[in-house]
């Protein structure tokens, strides 16, 4: 990857490469059964519970800035989650993507303006301790796009197509429409925007929008639409029902609000988004040991979330101690479904509190908590104990059940402390740092990590069982941006 | 424990030792920051720390200058009543790069450049570039040299090693 950055060399084209990026490496031998990852997801704040990760991105001035006069760049990223003996997939290429291809240029035609082709994804900014980008637009979206920049105001126009960042392999064009607004002043700063997707249907095309008709929710989730067909019209296997084509629209609105520069506070952050998601097209099952698509954009398309989160630096001893800390909200709500949990019907809420005192200027102490809550919508989601393979339904054994386990409910606790080497000086997010760590884990949720044991009854005829709800890591890690 | 203990010892000994000036030296010291489209700003008073810090260290005593003036006169401006200290000019650009998987990427390109005004074919030079990443939308070019100087200031310590080496002969 970096050779075939390189050669984008600067003598090459006669104008100017600039090479970036960002790496995380880390050593988490896990003894209890485990993946090396603390809990589950960053929800519990990103430290110990993220693999590694690579990214590296080109910008090529073809024109660079110079006063008044015309611009243009090249932008290039390649980015993935795996490194050679750090993770399962063994530094293998297929975990990476060009994720990020486009051209700006400025001042032609209008000062302050940056017009941009290729992909467009936005962010009003970044809550470090989550690894999250609550107000994000238009990530799944290459079009075209144009900014009016200066020291206070920032709006943007944008428009293109998610077809492949939605559908990928089974295209169909979804084009997309949205603008943003920020308004910034001293030490405080607004801002909102929204993009709308909107999926015609497309006569003919089997990856359009369409709905099976005459299905039931629950044989969908079943995966056994085409078994109750069959049960129902025994030998019209040949005359089942044709999809009903129909149109798709989802939307996303975020709004941001900052301030800070005052007292210990360096800087707050509120960020919030509420969205209806794109439903999907269609899944597959047999019919009288032929693939059949089931179109189910009726039964996914009322997946609503909303997102609130809420970050905030501060100088607790200048030079000293500094503090940073999260609170994160989440609650998705799916109008078509009412009887299997899913991540689409849940709500969560979360705290981190991150301490970082500093012996020296390169050696600091880090000491980081978490609280969290995940709750199912639709009935028991998780499993607290050794033998709960077996319940189901209201925590009762049921072969029929969709539900999972003996509760609704995972609670969550983290605590997390080590050495920090960081070369460039103090700072919560100053980078590269080297970190030696020890972090544990409690839930009430059964081996509430990603781990390799007994998750079906064949396994469990086979295999012993393991009951623990605590989980010690020690984490040997690097982080740096470039 | 031990293991602990001892790293912490080794992070308090000075890694190096630092060359010195033969004699106390005065050195009129500027600093200019500049963006590509808009010209000359206004720099914060603490991203100059970091350098007071490594010419102090060497025995050199800082003496800040204002400069305000187009690229080509800034030494000329500098020079201007020297009497007999020395010169460093650190003249930065500092540009908006792109938005990187949450941090925004700037990068700072730094020209650092010292001399006796008395021999000004014997200047020495240094012509680098500074990436930072910073945390937030808000924070400007001002913001990309603070986070800038540590790997500035240890440049112009080099520059200054250079200085005091060439002089010792």
């Amino acid at each position: 990857m970096l050779s075939w950055l390189l050669i984008a060399s600067p003598l090459a084209h006669g104008g100017r490469a600039d090479v970036g990026g960002y790496f995380r490496i880390a050593a988490r031998p896990d003894l209890q059964g485990g993946a090396g990852r603390l809990g589950y997801w960053n929800l519990y704040g990103r430290l110990m519970n993220e693999g590694s990760y690579g990214m590296i991105e080109l910008r090529y001035d073809v024109l660079e800035p110079s006063g008044d006069a015309p611009w243009t760049n090249l932008h290039v990223r390649m980015e993935g989650g795996s490194i050679t003996n750090a993770d399962g997939q063994n530094g293998g290429l297929n975990a990476f993507r060009m994720s990020q291809v486009y051209i700006e240029s400025g001042n032609v035609g209008i000062d302050n303006v940056t017009w941009r082709v290729g992909t467009l994804e936005y962010y009003f900014g970044y809550m470090g301790l989550y690894d999250m980008r609550p107000a994000t637009l238009f990530a799944q979206t290459v079009g075209f796009s144009a900014a009016y920049r200066t020291d206070h105001i920032e709006f943007m126009v944008g428009g293109g197509d998610a077809g492949y960042g939605i559908r990928k392999e089974r295209y169909s064009a979804i084009p997309t429409g949205g603008a943003l607004l920020r308004v910034r002043v001293p030490n405080f700063e607004i801002g909102g925007g929204a993009e709308v997707l909107y999926e015609p249907g497309v006569a003919g095309s089997v990856n359009a929008p369409y709905q099976t008709p005459n299905i039931e929710y629950e044989d969908w989730v079943r995966g056994e639409v085409a078994e109750r067909y069959i049960e129902d019209f025994p030998g019209l296997e040949d005359f089942f029902p044709d999809p009903e084509p129909r149109s798709a629209l989802s939307w996303t609105a975020v709004g941001h609000l900052g301030f800070g520069g005052f007292g210990p506070l360096q800087w707050n952050n509120t960020f919030v988004r509420y969205g209806l998601a794109h439903p999907q097209t269609f899944t597959e099952e047999l019919l009288v040991g032929d693939p059949v698509q089931i179109y189910v954009k009726d039964f996914t398309d009322q997946r609503r979330s909303l997102l609130i989160g809420n970050e905030m630096q501060l100088s607790v001893v200048p030079q000293r101690l500094d503090a940073a800390w999260g609170v994160l909200y989440g609650d998705q709500s799916d109008g078509d479904n009412s009887i299997i949990p899913s991540d689409d019907a849940r709500w969560y809420a979360s705290t981190v509190l991150r301490l970082q005192a500093y012996a020296t200027p390169t050696v600091h102490f880090l000491a980081e908590s978490s609280l969290a809550r995940e709750q199912s919508k639709n009935g028991n989601a998780f499993r607290e104990h050794a033998d709960s393979i077996f319940a189901n339904t209201d925590g009762r054994p049921d072969v029929r059940g969709l539900q999972n386990g003996d509760t609704d409910t995972r609670d969550t606790l983290q605590l997390k402390g080590g050495v920090v080497l960081n070369p460039l000086g103090p700072g919560i997010f100053a980078r590269p740092s080297l970190r030696l760590l020890y972090g544990v884990q409690f839930s009430n949720v059964n081996n509430a990590f990603g781990n390799s044991f007994v998750e079906s009854l064949e396994q469990y005829d086979d295999f012993d069982t393991v009951e623990q709800h605590a989980h010690h890591l020690v984490a040997l890690e690097a982080e740096v941006w470039f | 424990m031990r293991a602990l203990f001892a790293l912490l010892l080794l992070a308090g000994c000075p890694k190096t030792v630092v060359l010195q000036a033969p004699v106390p030296t005065q050195v009129r010291v500027a600093t200019v920051l500049e963006s590509p489209t808009e010209g000359q700003l206004e720099e914060r008073a603490s991203a100059r720390g970091a350098i007071t810090a490594e010419l102090q260290k060497r025995n050199f005593t800082p003496v800040p200058v204002e400069v305000h003036a187009p690229h080509h006169k800034r030494f000329e401006v500098l020079a201007d009543g020297a009497d007999g200290a020395l010169l460093l000019l650190v003249e930065s650009s500092a540009r908006y790069s792109s938005q990187m998987n949450g941090r925004y990427r700037w990068t700072v390109d730094v020209q650092a450049r010292l001399a006796d005004p008395a021999q000004p074919d014997d200047a020495i030079e240094a012509k680098f570039t500074v990436p930072v990443h910073l945390l937030y939308s808000h924070q400007r070019e001002a913001d990309a040299l603070v986070s800038a100087m540590p790997s500035i200031a240890r440049r112009v310590g080099v520059l200054l090693d250079e200085w005091i080496t060439s002089h010792q002969q």
